[in-house]
């Protein structure tokens, strides 16, 4: 930035308006932290994924692990099953968790401090137990939902034997584990709406349902975005859940981005092709966050 | 405080609370299992049908847990780091948060891609050099190797710039032409109209740190700095597991947060009651 | 380039470490602080280890450090990827890990050869001696645990059925039974994790490839995981499941514990060694029921015997301390003293022959009724044929868990998955396909 191209803006400078550097003070703590711990790793990362150990020896392979990617029918299973998953379980999970965080917010709704707290309960659940629970669960054998089930008539599911319903327990879990997250995230932006406009629509007599499509849902939009673009990001990086469910299986029906990418850096010790994984990853959450930016951003207008 | 009900309000409250309910029980049902579990010695948790009734090894499983393991340690460390975090990560994500949500600036656009791409990269691509630095700056062991290197977390300064978009822009230069300064229009102006989100982030924040495994697993050298997650992977072997002390110790691990979030919630809910007070 | 000064860097790191080594071992003091790395009961029987090695070292500190299985593999790895920063002195490695660690970062781990290491190897079982080496006979890793494959099995169950259990030879024989003993008590012959929900739900093939002399790779690192042995071990747990009486449990350890607790009604389970003190643990009201014989061979007179899994320590290339953890591997898993002190505080089955011969290490358990530990060691006196993991087991094991899962669920031709699992694992790695 040149000064003679300050000048004139410093003096267009109108009383009321902030001094240009003071956004840079605002996110210089997070430009310290970025410069200090990320640029080295998402360097070195770059660097890894043109390298192949060979013998022992990390060797320069320049694009061949992204030339191997291209080529690998198993990245693009788990690619298909991530989408499949994607496309499904975020708009049930984030569906559910609107209507969620309506009824939190409603009087109508009894004892809403518990609920919102039942709700909650399962984002804090540690991985292990976790694992355990479904597996529970879900054991096509002797598991809980397969009994109730046949209690009343209905038959067995191969819950996680079968290539569908495998991918069904998944969507099942994520969303037991995070719709409460997406919730509390709604709910906290609910209350940026403000009271008034609630109570002039029902003045007017807006129905109920008008009040959700042209208050809540306008007022919410913030949120909207923020939780499909994160829920996007998170399960295009999923892990947890096929790891201790299905491990990938069976045949790879349930195998993700985020699995595959582990199992080739901390399982075959294969961290170039991890990182190249890992960067491909990040060029198809850019361009899939920049649609739902541009997309979310005209419907705003 | 609601008197006067009508009974289509009853009917549609029944009905909202009757639908909320079962799935929240779906909800708890497993926490309900977990806490069933943690009163059994291992050979009586898996069984076929699931046992469902509380057994009477709860004392066991936490004696074993807090004096044999040292639990007591893990719980400490994890409350302070996380609380530490959540504190100096809210600032920092606040502050960031604010700057893309109310500011036009040269480079925002730039600035705001790299949080996007930090976000999308899977941190297990940057475990290895992230260790690097730790072990450059001699922090293995420490909080600040758990603190610092994700304070500024992209999910925390997204979730601001979204939440600081319903800050009305009048608001702020009202103050400006008021004469008010930039840190006090923030501080005095802004952050008390973004409690809810502030109490949001919190949470999510304390919760980031609390649940994070990976990363204080290759960081922490000794069982009195492990937190709770990298303390109950201690616990797994490959045959000699005792599940009824790490389902207790996953037990314990959940109160914590479910504390901090019943208390941090009543924000979430403050804004339309204050609102329609203030009327 | 980069391969050029890499092997210059790993010949002057190797030099130095034999150097500071040969200068170690003339001096008789070691002093300073040595950390291990370990979990659970394994750091249970090396911390017991510790008070004896210090009546020898009293200048070294030993400090074990539990890190959890599986976590502790996440912890080895990234401090080897990140050139053996932060690791512990010593590591106690899986069977499963030790080859790719060895070959992937080869100033990881110690080259304990030149330290005198080759002096055990006649004390230990030579199978697992050889995993724990480089292909060039450099040793890595002393074997610690060292587990056999143990078969399980019902003997009510055999009984009610009328079935003798020491008229079954081959798995041709337990597999022909099957049905008669389902039909008599209900019970399945064995189960197994079909969708392969967890990573080692190839544990029966493994077995019965062992038993005829086959692993996925050969010695020479060529794949066979699709050669006659590997081949007739997928067909004959097609056979068992076709016939009906294979359950399909998947793995875990609550699936493990409902099998050895009898609610998951099976008559027989092949489990590795340590499986025995679980059954004692965790099925008290099981005894009497379950009883431990040899495997059955695949070929009438074949193995009766197999390697399954076990673990090594090994001294990190990085340590500070080389002598002093080398010293301390040594006492816990190569003197009798140590061995018997490891053992009684971890309980894991040795390879260190003085310590099997010893007195008071086969005993009688009123549980199976039966010396278990005898089993187990006439299983390392069958000289089995090294099992070589090389860097590539684990895609070999997932590649083959995929095709495995095609036979159970799709009934899908053993040949044909099995070929092309072979050539999956030849594309990913560049290793050739051995010719059968």
């Amino acid at each position: 930035m040149t000064s003679s191209k300050l000048q004139p803006a410093t003096r267009r400078r109108w009383r009321g308006s902030a001094p240009r550097l003071t956004p840079y003070l605002f996110l210089l703590p997070v430009l310290v932290l970025f410069a200090g711990f990320k640029v080295y790793p998402y360097i070195y990362a770059a660097w890894l994924s043109l390298t192949k150990i060979i013998k022992g020896q990390t060797t320069f392979v320049g694009l061949g692990n992204y030339g191997r990617l291209a080529t690998d029918p198993i990245f693009y299973k788990a690619l298909t099953n991530t989408l499949i998953i994607l496309v499904t379980q975020v708009p049930l999970m984030l569906g559910l968790a609107l209507l969620l965080a309506v009824a939190f917010n409603s009087t109508l709704l009894r004892f809403r401090a518990f609920w919102r707290t039942a709700y909650f309960v399962p984002i804090v659940m540690g991985l292990v137990a976790y694992g355990i629970l479904f597996s529970t669960l879900l054991n096509s054998h002797h598991g809980l939902v397969n009994f109730l089930l046949e209690s009343v008539g209905l038959p067995r599911v191969p819950w996680l034997a079968d290539p569908v319903w495998a991918k069904v327990s998944i969507i099942i879990a994520l969303t037991w584990h995070y719709t409460g997250n997406s919730a509390v995230i709604y709910l906290a932006q609910l209350q940026s709406i403000p009271g008034e406009l609630y109570e002039a629509a029902e003045i007017d007599g807006a129905t109920a349902w008008q009040r959700f499509w042209h208050i809540t849902l306008p007022g919410l939009r913030p949120a909207i975005t923020l939780t499909v673009v994160l829920s996007t990001i998170g399960t295009l990086q999923l892990f947890d859940e096929p790891y201790v469910l299905t491990n990938g299986g069976p045949n790879n029906a349930t195998l993700t981005i985020g699995m595959y990418l582990y199992q080739n850096g901390f399982k075959y010790f294969d961290f170039g092709y991890a990182s190249a994984i890992g960067y491909v990853l990040t060029g198809i959450i850019g361009v899939i966050a920049l649609v739902q930016f541009h997309f979310l951003r005209e419907r705003q207008a | 405080m609601r008197i006067n009900r009508s009974p289509q309000t009853r009917v549609a409250s029944l009905a909202v609370s009757a639908v909320v309910a079962i799935g929240g029980a779906l909800m708890l049902a497993p926490f309900y299992w977990l806490i069933v579990a943690s009163t059994h010695r291992t050979r009586d948790i898996f069984s076929n049908p699931p046992n469902l009734v509380p057994g009477d090894q709860l004392w066991t499983n936490l004696v074993n847990l807090f004096v044999g393991e040292g639990f007591g340690h893990a719980v400490l460390n994890s409350t302070l780091v996380a609380t530490i975090y959540a504190l100096l990560g809210g600032l920092v994500c606040t502050a960031a948060g604010y700057a893309f949500a109310k500011f036009r600036f040269a480079g925002q656009g730039v600035l705001f891609g790299i949080v996007l791409v930090i976000l999308a990269l899977p941190s297990q691509v940057t475990l290895v050099p992230l260790f690097q630095i730790m072990v450059q700056l001699n922090w293995l062991n420490t909080y600040q190797a758990l603190i610092l290197p994700n304070l500024a977390l992209p999910f925390g300064i997204f979730l601001m710039r979204q939440t600081m978009q319903s800050v009305p822009d009048e608001l702020i230069q009202a103050a400006r032409v008021d004469g008010a300064g930039e840190f006090r229009i923030f501080a005095q102006i802004v952050l008390p109209t973004m409690r809810p989100a502030l109490a949001a982030l919190g949470i999510f924040l304390f919760l980031a740190q609390w649940n994070d495994f990976v990363y204080p697993l290759i960081v922490l050298r000794t069982s009195d700095a492990y937190t709770v997650p990298v303390a109950l992977a201690s616990l797994q072997g490959l045959s000699d597991t005792d599940y009824g002390q790490l389902l207790a110790g996953t037990m314990v691990s959940v109160l914590p947060v479910l504390g901090l979030f019943l208390f941090l919630q009543r924000h979430f809910v403050a804004g339309i009651l204050a609102g329609a007070v203030k009327q | 380039m980069f391969a050029a000064t890499g092997r210059l860097t790993r010949l002057a790191l190797a030099t130095t470490a034999l150097a500071t080594l040969a200068t170690a071992a003339s001096a008789s003091e070691l002093s300073g602080t040595i950390t291990v790395w370990s979990w659970t009961a394994p750091a249970d029987g090396l911390e017991a280890a510790v008070a004896g090695f210090n009546e020898l070292h009293p200048g070294v500190t030993v400090k074990v450090e539990d890190v959890g299985n599986p976590a502790i593999w996440d912890k080895i790895t990234t401090g080897m990827a990140a050139g053996g920063a932060g690791l512990a002195d010593v590591l106690n490695i899986g069977i499963d890990y030790i080859g790719n660690y060895i070959e992937t970062f080869p100033t990881g781990l110690v080259n304990l050869s030149e330290v005198g290491a080759d002096d055990l190897a006649a004390q230990f079982p030579s199978g697992m001696w050889a995993s724990g080496s480089s292909a060039d006979g450099a040793v890595y890793g002393i074997p610690y645990e060292v587990n056999t494959s143990g078969f399980f099995y019902r003997k009510d169950l055999f009984d009610q059925a009328g079935i003798d259990i020491n008229s079954i030879v081959t798995w041709d024989d337990l597999i022909a039974a099957g049905p008669k003993l389902k039909e008599a008590t209900g019970a399945d012959l064995i189960a197994m994790d079909k969708a392969a929900t967890v990573a080692d739900s190839a544990g029966l093939w493994q077995l019965l490839t062992n038993l005829q002399g086959a692993f996925y790779f050969n010695a020479a690192g060529e794949i066979t995981m699709n050669g006659p042995a590997g081949l007739r071990s997928l067909e004959l747990i097609k056979k068992a499941n076709d016939a009906g009486i294979v359950a399909d449990i998947p793995g875990g350890w609550d699936n493990f514990m409902m099998q050895i607790k009898g609610q998951t009604n099976v008559a027989v389970i092949p489990a590795a060694s340590w499986a025995a003190g679980v059954f004692e643990n965790e099925a008290p009201d099981m005894a009497g029921k379950w009883r431990l014989r040899l495997p059955p061979s695949v070929e009438a007179g074949g193995l009766t015997a197999a390697i399954s899994g076990g673990t090594y320590l090994s001294v990190a290339g990085t340590s500070p301390n080389k002598e002093a953890a080398w010293e301390f591997v040594k006492y816990a898993l190569g003197t009798l003293e140590g061995q018997q002190a490891t053992y009684e505080g971890g309980g894991m089955f040795p390879g260190f022959k003085p310590m099997l011969e010893s007195d008071g290490f086969v005993k009688k358990s009123d549980y199976f009724d039966a010396e278990v530990n005898k089993f187990f060691i006439d299983e390392l006196g069958q000289n089995t044929p090294v099992v070589n993991y090389t860097t590539d087991y684990a895609r070999a094991l997932k590649a083959y868990t995929d095709a495995q899962t095609q036979v159970l669920l799709s009934g899908a031709d053993p040949k044909t998955v099995l070929d092309e699992a072979a050539a999956l694992v030849a594309g990913q790695t560049g290793r050739t396909i051995a010719a059968n």
